[in-house]
């Protein structure tokens, strides 16, 4: 086990972290401002794409990056258009958006390249390697400060305490003149340009091209982490690296066969671990955790 | 009558009509940024989905999981419940009817070489028993968690969808792999467990499962409107808190009703499945679970409307696989964005003036 669990699998998490931290929180946001966000990984995969589009046009990380918040926020404004002012069924209204953003995806790859199964490689990364490394390392760092400072935003600022009120009782919003709907639609915007860069850190950090099926249910994963925690944005970060740390674990586990009392273990369990141990921990934590009264609910 | 009055009065009192327009609009000026013409596009699409009768067949092939994912999403909605699930729920219904067919078709080769009738019949009332006792199992456990530990179904539901994958691929490549081909699916199950197949599509695996689906439809609508069954359901979907004052256990209707759902995506896959080749492949829902989500809802809930939402999207779905050779700028996931599109737009509450379920 020493072998398992040293430096190397640490860095190997967070990397793994990174793409479901920043969704999580993005998902944090959303929800605490009463909207259900199951559009996660729909916004993650828009963040991909652009990250690794606007690298390819530009050959600058920092750029994409950018480029995928841009885009990870204007999908999220489309998203925010038909949940708050179209008065949609939210969750229902979610998963159309993944479904438009799974079809988008090969739609613009064919149309800029193409090819439908993802954007070519970005050449001027691999010349570039140590640029690369520290890039990582700042978005890596950036991603953990990004937890507490939502923390500190929601519970010690008055924006936070807005975007709290129209979570959880939007009428004292109104009578106070300030538009739920509108908190809610920044909140909407605000958590698609952190998917939208949890997507992008796979396309243009932790690889240099888009590829479809890229995102590979992290959005969904997030959004559990988000749901488990009970809505807290410290929480769902150590959710997040914990079910990280779990992934990078069977990645290593992989490798090599494995016997518990003669038994030999399928890699199929294994791959499904980090699944398994979420859904254990789901079913044996008591549901007491405390949900955004207007949660799913119109302003 | 004062034409835009009219157009007006058309957009309020049909909501779902004005969402395919609106979507088949967007998604072919899609089409049209990209550079096609639309016009061309949607001509090849229809003819895809509807231009022969082995094209005909084909949608059907495509529509008879919807139809069954959709009433799975229906049911569970109606209690109040969102069942993201299906897609987990008809790949393990569909691995245990292959699975139970499979170590039949071995222990009694007589039984599983018969093809009279009476065999077919056994052996899809055996593949039926299996797939809707494993979709159900799963659905109860979605929805006793939901109901007693109060664990978001959601969450549990998606966690279900990737260990169904797992388990299912598993099963497929240790257990059942098939003898006599390399490729990530199961050996062909036993004759008589391929279900009946309807003759007059020039080929296209048309199973007896599609006019099951119609009739399940028939019998959830039945359930939906005519039974205290359906009453405690909707009540429990509505109000919970009134649906409790009324002495109505609302987390025994959530437990029933994600019961029933899994049920219904457990036999989603099994015309995919029995009908061609009769093996379990690897992949082969193309998103049923996901897409019965878009039936349920462009349907309004009600389980006769989703039998023309799955034909909606089952020829959309076979209407795009052409576009892939018959146009050089659009691929078949146009259907996806169409399909996304439209689901958005009926949810959307802009022209719709009456209170949705």
């Amino acid at each position: 086990m020493n072998i398992l669990f040293d430096f190397e699998w640490l860095m190997s998490s967070l990397r793994l972290a990174l793409p479901l931290l920043l969704a999580a929180m993005g998902g944090v946001v959303c929800e605490r401002s009463g909207v259900v966000n199951i559009a996660l990984e729909g916004l993650m995969i828009i963040g991909a794409l652009a990250g690794a589009i606007v690298v390819v046009a530009t050959g600058s990380q920092p750029l994409g990056l950018f480029g995928a918040m841009i885009a990870g926020a204007v999908g999220a404004t489309i998203y925010a258009i038909f949940v708050i002012y179209g008065r949609a069924q939210q969750v229902v209204a979610g998963a159309a958006f993944n479904m438009l953003a799974i079809g988008v995806a090969p739609f613009v790859t064919k149309a800029i390249f193409g090819i439908s199964g993802g954007t070519p490689g970005a050449e001027g990364i691999a010349n570039n390697q140590e640029f690369s490394r520290m890039l990582l390392m700042g978005v890596t760092g950036f991603a953990l400060v990004v937890p507490i400072l939502i923390w500190w935003i929601l519970e010690r600022t008055r924006p936070g305490l807005l975007l709290r009120f129209a979570g959880e009782e939007p009428g004292a919003l109104e009578s106070a003149g300030i538009s739920p709907r509108k908190v809610r639609a920044a909140a909407v915007v605000a958590s698609g340009a952190l998917a939208g860069l949890g997507g992008a850190t796979l396309s243009v950090l932790l690889s240099s091209s888009f590829a479809r099926g890229m995102t590979g249910g992290r959005g969904f994963m997030a959004l559990a982490a988000v749901i488990f925690a009970g809505w807290r944005p410290i929480p769902a970060a150590i959710v997040c690296l914990v079910f990280a740390g779990a992934d990078a674990a069977q990645i290593r586990l992989q490798g090599s066969d494995h016997f518990v009392l003669g038994f030999e273990i399928p890699v199929q369990l294994i791959q499904a671990l980090p699944y398994l141990l979420t859904f254990i921990a789901i079913a044996l934590r008591s549901g007491s955790a405390r949900v955004p009264r207007y949660l799913g609910r119109e302003a | 009558m004062n034409p835009l009055h009219f157009g007006k009065s058309i957009f309020f009192r049909w909501p779902w009509l004005t969402a395919i327009m609106m979507g088949l609009t967007t998604g072919l000026c899609a089409a049209a940024v990209a550079g096609e013409n639309p016009f061309h596009v949607l001509l090849i699409m229809i003819k895809a989905a509807v231009g022969s009768p082995y094209d005909v067949g084909m949608t059907l092939v495509y529509t008879t999981p919807l139809i069954f994912s959709g009433l799975s999403v229906a049911v569970a909605y109606r209690a109040g419940l969102f069942n993201i699930g299906a897609e987990g729920q008809l790949v393990v219904g569909g691995m245990a009817a292959t699975a139970v067919a499979l170590r039949l078709s071995a222990l009694l080769p007589d039984f599983a070489a018969d093809t009279s009738f009476s065999g077919k019949a056994a052996g899809m009332i055996v593949c039926g028993l299996a797939a809707g006792l494993t979709g159900g199992f799963i659905g109860l456990m979605i929805g006793y968690l939901r109901a007693r530990r109060g664990s978001h179904e959601v969450v549990t539901s998606i966690m279900m969808n990737f260990l169904a994958m797992a388990f299912t691929s598993w099963l497929v490549l240790e257990k059942f792999h098939s003898t006599d081909t390399q490729n990530p699916e199961t050996s062909p199950v036993g004759n008589a467990f391929k279900a009946i197949n309807f003759r007059g599509f020039d080929g296209a695996p048309v199973t007896i499962w599609f006019v099951i689906g119609i009739l399940t439809a028939g019998l959830i609508a039945f359930l939906f409107d005519r039974t205290m069954f359906g009453f405690r359901l909707r009540a429990c979907g509505e109000n919970p808190v009134a649906a409790t004052f009324a002495g109505i256990d609302t987390g025994r209707q959530m437990i029933i009703a994600m019961a029933l759902a899994g049920v219904l995506a457990g036999f989603s896959g099994l015309g995919d499945i029995l009908g061609g080749a009769g093996r379990f492949r690897i992949g082969f829902s193309s998103d049923y679970g996901f897409t019965g989500i878009a039936v349920a809802l462009l349907a309004g809930g009600r389980p006769l409307a989703i039998i023309a939402s799955a034909l909606l999207f089952g020829a959309l779905h076979k209407g795009a696989l052409d576009l892939d050779f018959e146009t050089d700028h659009v691929t078949r996931d146009l259907a996806m964005v169409i399909q996304g599109c439209v689901v958005l737009f009926a949810s959307a509450r802009w022209f719709n003036r009456i209170k949705s379920p």
